[in-house]
C-alpha cells in the first residue's frame, strides 16, 4: 500500500530543517544545521576543540580561511572524513568559517 | 537530452542510454538533485580501501526525498539496465564509505544518497519505537528525543553523530548499548522492490495495523533479513526499538596487564554477560587499539613496519595503558546497580586480576570519556583517532566472528598478529561481546599515499581472509574490494541461493550487483 498517507500529527514530527520540497529546489541547498555554530559543535569540534586527545588540530588557534575550510571539508584529509553538501551545506561552511575566525584563540605559551 | 559532462559511464551501459536515463533521472528528483560534476561529487570519492579510489567512484549521485521517487528510479533503471548502490548516510568507513560495485564489470554504478530523506516519522515514548527515514543522522534522533523530551536511549556506532541508523542496521552493524545487536532490534521495514513494487515487511502488511514496529515476524516467511547485507531491494523506512533511559548508569573499565589475560577476561565475563548481570555489548579492546583512539603512534615509534614489542611495553607503561581494557556499564535502578556492582567487583577479586576504575576514578580522560558515552549511545568522534595512529588514510575492519570462550580469543589473536606483522601492521583489535558471539574487530591501518604500503595491506587482508577460513573463521561484514573472497568463505550452496533470490527478485540485476558477492 505505496500510497498510504501519514496522519497529520506525524506530520508534524518531522524534524527536516525548513526543507523545500519543490520537485527543482537543489535539495543540498537545505539547512541541516540552524547555523554554523550549530554544525560546528555536533561534527567539527568534535575533532578540533584542541582537548588534550582530540584527533585533530585546534582550529581555533590556526589561521584559516574560508577556502581552506572548504576545501579540507570537501576532500577530507587523512582520518578526516570528507564531507558532502548534503551533510554539511555550503552556507553552513561558511558560517562555520566565520566562527572559527571569530573565535580565533592564541595559542597560551 | 542533457547535456551533461560525465566523468564516468557505468560498466556495460552505453553513454546514449545513460545519458536518457539521467533525463528521467532529472525528471524524477529535479536536475540539481542529479549529481554528476566533479565538484559536488569529489566528497563522495574518498575510500579507505587498498585501491584506486577512481576504480570505486561513482558515475552520479541521486538524492531522492520520496518512496514514490525512489520507484521511479527503479523503473528507469530496469529501462536503461543501470546499476544503482542505495546508500543511507555513506558513513561506511572501512567498509567502503560510498563506494559502489566491486570492480570487475560493476564500477561506477549509481548511487543513491538518503541524506535529504531524513524524517523521523514516529516516535512511541512508551513502546520505544522509532519509526525512520534512511537519511536521519544518529545526532538527529539524539536531538530529537531530547527536544521532545522523549527519556529513550539509542545505540550507536562509534562515527555516531555523523551515521545513520537505518544504514548501519542494514549493514548489521554494532553499537555499544545492551541494544547494541542492532538488527535484533529492528522492526518493520518498507522496501521498494527491484520491480518498483513498495514492500511493508511483517505487520507493515495488514491495513490499519499498529504493531508495525513491535512485532517482528508478521506471518509466513520472515523477510527482513534479506534486505540486509544484500541488494534485493531499498529500504525507504526502518522502524527501530530504543531502550528506555534506566534511572541509574554505572560504566566501568577493567585493566589487565598481560596480553595473555584475554582469556580469562573472556571466561569470568561470559558467565555476567549471559545473566545480564552485565547486558551492554562489552568490549575488550588491546593495547594497541586503547592508544591509537588517544595518540599517534610516533609518539613512541616512528619507524617502520609493525611497532616493536618492546616500544609497545614502554608506551604502555607511559601511558597507564593495560594490554587489554576492558569497557561495560550496569544499568538500572541504584538499587539494582549497587547489587550487580557487588557481583562484578567479586568476580574481578576472584580472578585475582584485573584493575577497576569507574567513572569517578577517571572523569573526563579518554578513552575512557568516549566509551562512556557509546555505552549510553552518547555522540562522539574520539575513535577517529584510529586513523591517526599511522597517518596515510587507509583503513579496513578485518572482524572474523568469535565463540565466547577464552580458548578462542587467544587463537585468533596470535594467528592476526602473526599475519599483520609479517606484512608490517600493527594488531589494533578488539572484541565486542554479543552474547555467545564476539565480534573480533580489527583495523587494518595502512598509510594509502604509500604506494608499498596499500600493496601489502591488500595481500594482508587476503591472506588474513583465507588463513582464518582455513581455521573454520570468517568475517561478518567486509569492504567492496574483498566481498567476493568473503563470500566464498561461506561457501558455494550459500551463493547459489543468494544468487536465485537475486534473479526472481531483480531480474535485471540492477540494485547494487557485486554487494556481499551477489548478482545474477
Ligand atoms: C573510527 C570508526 C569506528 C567505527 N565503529 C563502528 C562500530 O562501532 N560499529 C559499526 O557497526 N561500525 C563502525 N564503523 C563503521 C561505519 O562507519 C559504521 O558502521 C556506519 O554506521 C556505516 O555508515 P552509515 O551508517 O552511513 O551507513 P551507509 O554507508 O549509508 O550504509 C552501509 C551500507 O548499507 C547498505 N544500505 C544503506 N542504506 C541502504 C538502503 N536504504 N537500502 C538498502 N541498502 C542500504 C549499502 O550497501 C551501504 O553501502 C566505524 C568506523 C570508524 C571510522
Ligand atoms: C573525525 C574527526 C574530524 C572531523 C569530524 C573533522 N575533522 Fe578536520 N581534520 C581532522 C584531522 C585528523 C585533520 C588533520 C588532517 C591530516 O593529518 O591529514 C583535520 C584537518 C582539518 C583542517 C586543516 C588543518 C591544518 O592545519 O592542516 C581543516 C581546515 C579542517 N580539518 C576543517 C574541518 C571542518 C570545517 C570540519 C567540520 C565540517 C572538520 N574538519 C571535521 C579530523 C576531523
Amino acid at each position: 500500500m505505496p500510497g498510504k498517507r501519514w496522519p497529520a500529527t506525524l506530520a508534524a514530527l518531522v524534524l527536516t530543517a525548513g526543507m523545500a520540497h519543490a520537485q527543482d529546489a537543489r535539495l543540498d541547498d537545505s539547512r541541516m544545521f540552524s547555523t554554523g555554530e550549530e554544525a560546528w559543535n555536533k561534527v567539527c569540534s568534535r575533532c578540533h576543540s584542541g582537548h588534550e586527545n582530540s584527533v585533530g588540530p585546534n582550529l581555533l588557534q590556526g589561521s584559516y580561511d574560508e577556502d581552506i575550510i572548504r576545501f579540507f571539508a570537501r576532500h577530507g584529509s587523512g582520518p578526516m572524513p570528507a564531507f558532502t553538501a548534503a551533510m554539511v551545506d555550503d552556507t553552513t561552511l561558511s558560517q562555520i568559517a566565520a566562527y572559527v575566525i571569530a573565535n580565533h584563540k592564541e595559542p597560551a605559551e | 537530452m542533457t547535456t551533461r559532462e560525465l566523468a564516468h559511464v557505468p560498466d556495460g551501459v552505453s553513454k546514449e542510454d545513460f545519458l536518457a536515463a539521467i533525463a528521467k533521472f532529472e525528471a524524477v528528483v529535479g536536475a540539481d538533485n542529479v549529481l554528476t560534476d566533479e565538484d559536488r561529487l569529489t566528497p563522495y570519492f574518498k575510500t579507505m580501501m587498498p585501491v584506486a579510489d577512481e576504480e570505486y567512484a561513482m558515475s552520479a549521485v541521486l538524492q531522492p526525498t520520496s518512496t514514490e521517487q525512489v520507484q521511479d528510479i527503479v523503473r528507469i533503471c530496469n529501462e536503461f539496465r543501470v546499476p544503482v548502490w542505495p546508500t543511507s548516510t555513506g558513513r561506511n568507513f572501512g567498509y567502503g564509505t560510498y563506494a559502489q560495485g566491486n570492480a570487475k564489470g560493476r564500477r561506477h554504478q549509481v548511487v543513491i544518497d538518503f541524506r535529504h530523506m531524513n524524517r523521523i516519522l514516529e516516535v512511541d515514548a512508551e513502546l520505544g519505537t522509532a519509526l525512520l527515514e534512511p537519511g536521519v543522522t544518529y545526532q538527529q534522533l539524539v536531538d530529537y528525543l531530547e527536544e521532545h523530551n522523549i527519556p529513550l536511549w539509542v545505540s550507536c556506532p562509534a562515527p555516531s553523530a555523523i551515521a545513520s541508523p537505518v544504514g548501519n542496521t542494514l549493514d548489521r552493524g554494532v553499537g555499544y548499548t545492551p541494544y547494541g545487536e542492532h538488527f535484533m532490534m529492528q522492526c518493520g521495514m518498507e522496501v521498494v522492490l527491484p520491480d518498483g513494487e513498495v514492500l511493508r515487511t511483517a505487520m507493515g502488511g495488514v491495513e490499519g495495523s499498529n504493531s508495525w514496529q513491535v512485532f517482528k515476524w508478521g506471518f509466513g516467511p520472515y523477510l527482513d533479513g534479506i534486505f540486509t547485507q544484500s541488494n534485493y531491494g531499498i529500504v525507504t523506512k526502518m522502524g527501530l526499538w530504543l531502550m528506555h533511559k534506566p534511572p541509574a548508569y554505572k560504566p566501568f573499565y577493567i585493566r589487565f596487564n598481560d596480553d595473555d589475560d584475554i582469556a580469562a577476561i573472556v571466561d569470568m565475563m561470559r558467565p555476567l554477560r549471559l545473566a545480564q548481570i552485565i547486558p551492554n555489548a562489552v568490549v575488550f579492546a588491546h593495547a594497541l587499539w586503547e592508544a591509537p583512539a588517544i595518540i599517534p603512534r610516533s609518539k613512541y615509534y616512528d619507524g617502520k613496519g609493525a611497532m616493536p614489542v618492546e616500544r609497545i611495553e614502554a608506551m604502555k607503561a607511559a601511558e597507564g595503558i593495560g594490554a587489554w581494557n576492558v569497557y561495560a556499564a550496569l544499568y538500572g535502578t541504584p538499587e539494582q546497580i549497587e547489587v550487580n556492582w557487588k557481583i562484578v567487583t567479586d568476580a574481578v577479586k576472584a580472578l585475582g586480576k584485573g584493575e577497576i576504575f569507574t567513572a569517578e576514578d577517571m572523569g573526563d580522560k579518554e578513552p575512557f570519556a568516549y566509551r562512556a558515552a557509546l555505552m549510553r549511545g552518547g555522540m562522539s568522534l574520539q575513535e577517529f583517532g584510529l586513523y591517526r595512529w599511522r597517518g596515510g588514510g587507509g583503513s579496513m575492519w578485518f572482524a572474523p566472528v568469535t565463540v565466547a570462550k577464552g580458548s578462542e580469543t587467544r587463537k585468533q589473536t596470535a594467528l592476526a598478529t602473526r599475519i599483520l606483522n609479517k606484512w608490517g601492521f600493527d594488531y589494533c583489535g578488539e572484541y565486542i561481546v554479543g552474547m555467545r558471539d564476539m565480534h573480533h574487530v580489527i583495523d587494518l591501518l595502512f598509510d594509502k599515499t604509500d604506494e608499498e604500503d596499500t600493496k601489502n595491506a591488500h595481500a594482508c587482508m587476503s591472506e588474513l581472509i583465507e588463513t582464518f577460513r582455513s581455521e573454520g573463521y570468517a568475517v561478518y561484514r567486509t569492504n567492496n574490494a574483498f566481498m567476493d573472497q568473503v563470500a566464498d568463505c561461506y561457501g558455494p550452496v550459500q551463493r547459489r541461493i543468494n544468487q536465485t533470490l537475486k534473479r526472481a527478485l531483480d531480474p535485471n540485476g540492477i540494485i547494487a550487483p557485486g554487494k556481499s558477492g551477489i548478482d545474477i
